[in-house]
């Protein structure tokens, strides 16, 4: 890829003359439902907005001065788009997971063991879902790749030094995604009603009891009161499943348009 | 309208704004890399990478599911996930450490409220410690001195960061002691994490949970009886601060007097910025 000055972009842009087939489709469609809904006043805009942002590129500190060297820490800068690709994965599996997970303390029996039906629907998805075990490990996978990805980018960042102006708020927006990541991983490991997940509840519980003034109320909030119950899971559940991946979505999306808008901080 | 001349119509609209742009000189250059599609454009070759190294690790490794929750029968073993392990090691340093916890665990206990008696008559109330106790204070449950004191500083650190460090320097060479905190917040949440694990430690490796100069600390600073675990845990995340800051000086030092060409260069551009 070498230099790219505002010449070669205006001459890309001035050949924009006769679209190809798929491009002369996609207007027609796009016409379609213009007719109806008016697009195109957005569309001026939104294409307006679009040619203002990184329309002359800069020259990196290697081409300035003509360095023969490469950016040998690229590769970290991928890890903001790998944590973002594994959310989806996540959130692909997971939805096939809800189709078949029960969120309910209620007694039941597998195999002569005392468990719940929340478990007992873990182990219909192990064994009798076809390739059920197969999507929880790509839910299992995609979820420590997102942790491992989000904590590396956060250390790429912090050492790149990319936080500094302009990108203060981004990195505010990052630290809040880093939180919410934490915490999908917390309520989902709650989820199956195992040995660990129970334990794991209980010291959630106690942490949020010993929140000093508000502690009781927290623990109302997020466990359902002092003791573990169906109210936890249903609590949990809807944590996992709607509110967090929600807002850890929104979140991300507004997060790399962002860093879109304002390109990223010039590796050198 | 006919959809041909509709679409017409765009082919020329889009046509018009372009060179009006290039005409009105609107167009403003931006201070980055361009993430789309520059940046993207490299990065998809390492996700497409990435997607077949995780159905392949995905296929090869399924999950185990654990035996069902036992209310009753607690495991030898409590944890959270791994990433979490950190702040379970920040809750027991609050729990273990002297230190933060008062000679003889002197300043917790069961927590005091304002509306408590307690909270308005330390001097009267207040453990028998000879240290004067700031009512503001008071007493602190031992699991809040983990929760909240060391929890907090870290939150704030992390969330305050790009409004003190400010500046245009973009390397850990050109600001060694910012790049030394890194380390340092690296080094104790690593830390913190093996503390967490401290009685699978402790029953694997006896050798961890040796006192280290006892005798030798004892009389003068009571607080810090540790075991070697914790010890390796209090000095390794020093250590390595101070070697991080102490080898980018000796490194810049080595560089300057070669008159290192990139360095020079480097250095060049951080004063044109
Ligand atoms: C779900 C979590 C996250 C997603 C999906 C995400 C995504 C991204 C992407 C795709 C980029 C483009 C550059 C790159 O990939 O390195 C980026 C940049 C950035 N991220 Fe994140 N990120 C996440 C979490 C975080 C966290 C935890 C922080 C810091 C606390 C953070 C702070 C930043 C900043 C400051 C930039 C701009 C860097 C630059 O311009 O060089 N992000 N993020």
């Amino acid at each position: 890829m070498g230099p790219e000055t505002s010449d070669t972009m205006d001459a890309r842009r001035d050949g924009f003359t006769e679209p190809g087939p798929v491009g002369r489709m996609l207007l027609a469609l796009f016409a379609w439902v213009d007719e109806r809904f008016r697009l195109r006043n957005y569309a001026d805009e939104f294409r307006h907005f679009y040619y203002q942002i990184n329309l002359e590129l800069p020259r990196t500190h290697t081409e300035k001065y003509n360095l023969r060297v490469i950016w040998y820490w690229y590769p970290l800068y991928t890890l903001g788009s790998i944590a973002f690709l594994a959310f989806i994965f996540a959130a692909i599996s997971g939805i096939l997971l809800t189709f078949y997970y029960v969120p309910s303390t209620a007694e039941a029996t597998v195999n002569g063991v005392q468990a719940t039906e929340a478990w007992e629907s873990m182990t219909v998805i192990m064994t009798e879902v076809p390739l059920g075990f197969g999507i929880r490990a790509l839910h299992f996978w995609s979820g420590m790749v997102m942790v491992w990805a989000v904590v590396l980018h956060m250390f790429r960042v912090y050492f790149t030094q990319a936080y500094k102006k302009p990108r203060e708020l981004n990195w505010l927006l990052g630290v809040v995604l880093f939180l919410l990541t934490m915490g999908l991983g917390y309520t989902g490991y709650i989820l199956p009603w195992s040995q660990l997940s129970y334990w794991a509840a209980i010291i959630g519980l106690e942490m949020s009891i010993a929140t000093p003034i508000l502690g009781q109320y927290l623990a109302g909030l997020l466990f359902g009161g002092v003791e573990l119950g169906q109210q936890t899971i249903t609590r949990m559940y809807v944590l996992h499943v709607i509110l967090l991946p929600l807002l850890t979505f929104g979140a991300a999306v507004l997060h790399v348009v962002i860093v879109w808008w304002q390109g990223i901080a010039e590796p050198h | 309208m006919s959809l041909k001349l509709l679409t017409q119509e765009y082919v020329e609209e889009a046509q018009r704004m372009d060179s009006e742009q290039r005409a009105e000189k609107t167009l403003r250059p931006v201070e980055g890399f361009p993430f789309w599609p520059h940046e993207m454009i490299r990065n998809i070759v390492v996700l497409c990478f990435f997607t077949a190294a995780m159905l392949y690790v995905t296929s090869l490794m399924p999950y185990y599911l654990e035996s069902p929750a036992d209310p009753a029968g607690q495991p030898a073993v409590i944890l959270p996930d791994w990433y979490l392990l950190w702040s379970y090691g920040l809750l027991k340093w609050g729990n273990d450490l002297e230190i933060l916890n008062g000679p003889g665990g002197a300043w917790v206990g069961e927590p005091w409220h304002f509306w408590d008696r307690e909270w308005w008559t330390p001097w009267d109330m207040g453990p028998d410690t000879g240290i004067v106790q700031m009512p503001i204070v008071g007493p602190m449950n031992a699991e809040t001195v983990g929760l909240i004191g060391l929890h907090t500083p870290l939150i704030i650190f992390i969330f305050a960061l790009p409004f003190f460090d400010r500046g245009k320097a973009q390397r850990p060479q050109e600001q060694p002691l910012m790049a030394s905190l890194g380390v340092f917040l690296l080094a104790v949440l690593s830390t913190a994490t093996i503390y967490s694990i401290n009685n699978v430690i402790y029953d694997r490796w006896p050798v961890m949970a040796t006192p280290i100069l006892q005798e030798q600390i004892e009389p003068f600073l009571q607080f810090l009886q540790w075991d070697l675990l914790s010890w390796l845990c209090a000095l390794i995340p020093v250590l390595l601060t101070v070697g991080t800051y102490v080898g980018i000086r000796v490194w810049r030092e080595r560089m300057m007097e070669r008159g290192d060409r990139v360095y020079t260069l480097n250095r060049n551009y951080h004063r044109v910025r």
